[in-house]
């Protein structure tokens, strides 16, 4: 499993000097086995066992990188969680964890940068907790077997947990450096979190194998990004599409990157035109909590392609769309709802309690709507459940979203159906980014939209709320939490 | 230069979505969490307005921490740029 991966990585003669930093603290691959040592003697102080599962949160540090590694290493099973974020000026509460974890430790960033990597240092920066809700009696059920767990980030209803095994992992991390092609000549700029699957999975763990030079970045502050981005000189960035704008409005000169991963929400096409030419290197990756990194395009893909399909799936994937009862485009394309057979995909859903809900379907269904193009790649035209039946009308809630965005009023648009029925059916809700009022874009929907797609609210945010994984939370925006 | 800062206030108080009153907006305090609370939503759209307002395009090496600290710091640089 990842024993050895990461062993041959922080042993290979070829990268030794190679570096792991986040601002504040930088170490070299050869020194990485004693910090290691230093790891192993903290856990040991703290009475974990191998047997024992850990709930752990963490920033984009060295230390919670290095932990990180040394889980895997080892063969711990954990339950990753991004950083809490802040809900107003307060921490949101953290929610219990689940019954078959004995620890919680929460990684948070050093205070003072002048403590070396030491057990005081990991003293001072994490917190352990015993899991008051432990239940001794999963752990022999095989859940300290290897296992990656992880909470969907599923924008809609409740929050399940995703089981991954390492083996399936590994798989999943070196698709991802066959695609990206990372090698240890690459600056790997890491501003997403490396506590949540994309972070790990499609960059941190792929670059650490390859023996990439990595910068993390606490994406708490964008002053801070391009400070790092300045000093780094990175030829690899992982972002995600909010980021991406705020590079193009705040980076002053052209860049010329190898490669610019941006996943989660859809890019809108000028955005990634703007920024292409700007930065170059600029693909789309898609993934899901269950399955991870399921396509991604090249940069060497032609710009028309890069900007509108997320690439051709990745080595062994197996995909399929449900055409039955879909509707067909403006185009006549057939589209329909995606569906993949993943090697590497997860195993099941469980509960917190560790009770099972589902076993992985061999082929995954996605959720979302997805056109085939004839080079294979996969171009995601929306979410399948976002199809709405208004005065009898199929309405895809996609298509009034492309519509409000072709609007020169609107930034951004995400529709949602909201509770209740009207006259003309399930009733839609339409959050836009926009500078005008909602009731003038309601009424230029008159001019676009057929009488049963226009929104009945119209609400203009700032900003949209946004998951770690860069997607759109729809549940906040369904709730009225904006 | 006091009349720089007062334009600062006005615009994070008015064009900003920081939920913030002209009198609220401490020229003391850090820009980000424990002060003024932006985030980097909030920071990047100031530096627009700025821009905008002033008419002029900060360098990129001028979009820095330490510069950006709080009002009155980016007051002084923006004097600076006017004059």
């Amino acid at each position: 499993m990842f024993a050895t991966h990461i062993d041959q990585a922080i042993h290979n003669a070829d990268w030794q000097q190679n570096t792991l930093s986040d601002g504040a603290m930088t170490c070299t691959y050869q020194e990485i086995p004693a910090l290691f040592g230093v790891i192993a003697d903290f856990l040991a102080e703290h009475q974990v066992q191998p047997e024992d599962c850990i709930a752990i949160e963490g920033v984009n540090s060295v230390p919670a990188a290095l932990i990180l590694l040394y889980l895997l290493k080892q063969g711990y099973s954990f339950v990753l969680y991004p950083p809490m974020q802040k809900q107003g000026k307060e921490l949101a509460v953290r929610p219990p964890i689940p019954d078959f974890c004995r620890y919680r430790l929460i990684i948070e960033p050093a205070s003072d940068n002048t403590v070396p990597f030491s057990s005081e240092l990991l003293e001072q920066i994490s917190s352990f907790e015993s899991n008051e809700n432990f239940n001794a009696a999963l752990a022999s059920q095989g859940f300290a077997d290897q296992k990656l767990y992880l909470r969907t980030s599923g924008s809609m209803g409740a929050a399940k947990i995703v089981v991954h095994n390492h083996q399936n992992f590994v798989g999943n991390v070196q698709n991802c450096i066959e695609r990206h092609k990372f090698t240890a000549q690459d600056n790997v700029f890491i501003p997403v979190p490396i506590f949540h699957l994309y972070g790990l999975g499609a960059v941190f763990l792929p670059a650490i194998l390859t023996g990439a030079n990595i910068r993390l970045q606490a994406q708490s502050n964008i002053l801070k990004f391009m400070q790092a981005e300045r000093s780094f000189n990175p030829t690899v960035i992982f972002v995600t599409p909010t980021l991406c704008e705020m590079m193009v409005k705040g980076l002053r000169s052209e860049r010329n990157y190898r490669l610019v991963v941006t996943s989660g929400d859809r890019i809108k096409p000028e955005l990634f035109r703007e920024f292409d030419a700007k930065f170059s290197g600029l693909v789309n990756q898609y993934g899901s909590t269950e399955m991870g990194a399921t396509a991604a395009s090249e940069p060497s893909d032609t710009l028309e392609d890069r900007v509108i399909t997320m690439g051709k799936p990745m080595a062994g994937v197996e995909i399929k769309i449900d055409e039955e009862n879909t509707p067909q485009d403006d185009s006549g394309e057939r589209i329909g709802e995606l569906y993949c057979k993943h090697p590497y995909g997860f195993e099941r859903y469980i509960n917190e309690h560790g009770e099972e809900i589902a076993t992985a379907p061999e082929y995954y269904r996605s959720g979302d709507l997805v056109k085939i193009h004839e080079n294979g790649d996969i171009e995601v035209i929306g979410r399948a459940d976002n199809r709405v039946n208004r005065n009898g009308y199929l309405v895809l809630l996609s298509d009034v979203e492309a519509a409000l965005e072709k609007m020169t009023t609107v930034e951004q648009a995400i529709v949602l159906p909201v509770s209740g029925d009207d006259m003309r059916g399930q009733r839609i809700a339409a959050f836009c980014v926009s500078d005008v009022e909602g009731t003038q874009i309601r009424e230029t929907c008159f001019d676009v939209l057929p009488q049963y797609a226009i929104p009945d609210e119209v609400h203009v945010l700032k900003t949209l709320p946004m998951l770690p994984s860069g997607k759109v939370d729809r549940q906040k925006l369904t709730k009225g939490q904006f | 230069m006091s009349d720089v800062v007062e334009q600062l206030k006005k615009i994070i108080a008015e064009k900003l979505d920081v939920n913030l009153t002209y009198e609220e907006v401490d020229p003391e305090v850090t820009l980000f969490e424990e002060g003024l609370g932006m985030d980097s939503i909030a920071v990047m759209e100031f530096i627009t307005q700025i821009e905008n307002h002033f008419g002029f395009k900060f360098a990129e090496d001028e979009l820095d921490m330490e510069l950006f600290q709080n009002v009155n710091m980016v007051a002084d640089m923006v004097g600076k740029k006017l004059a």
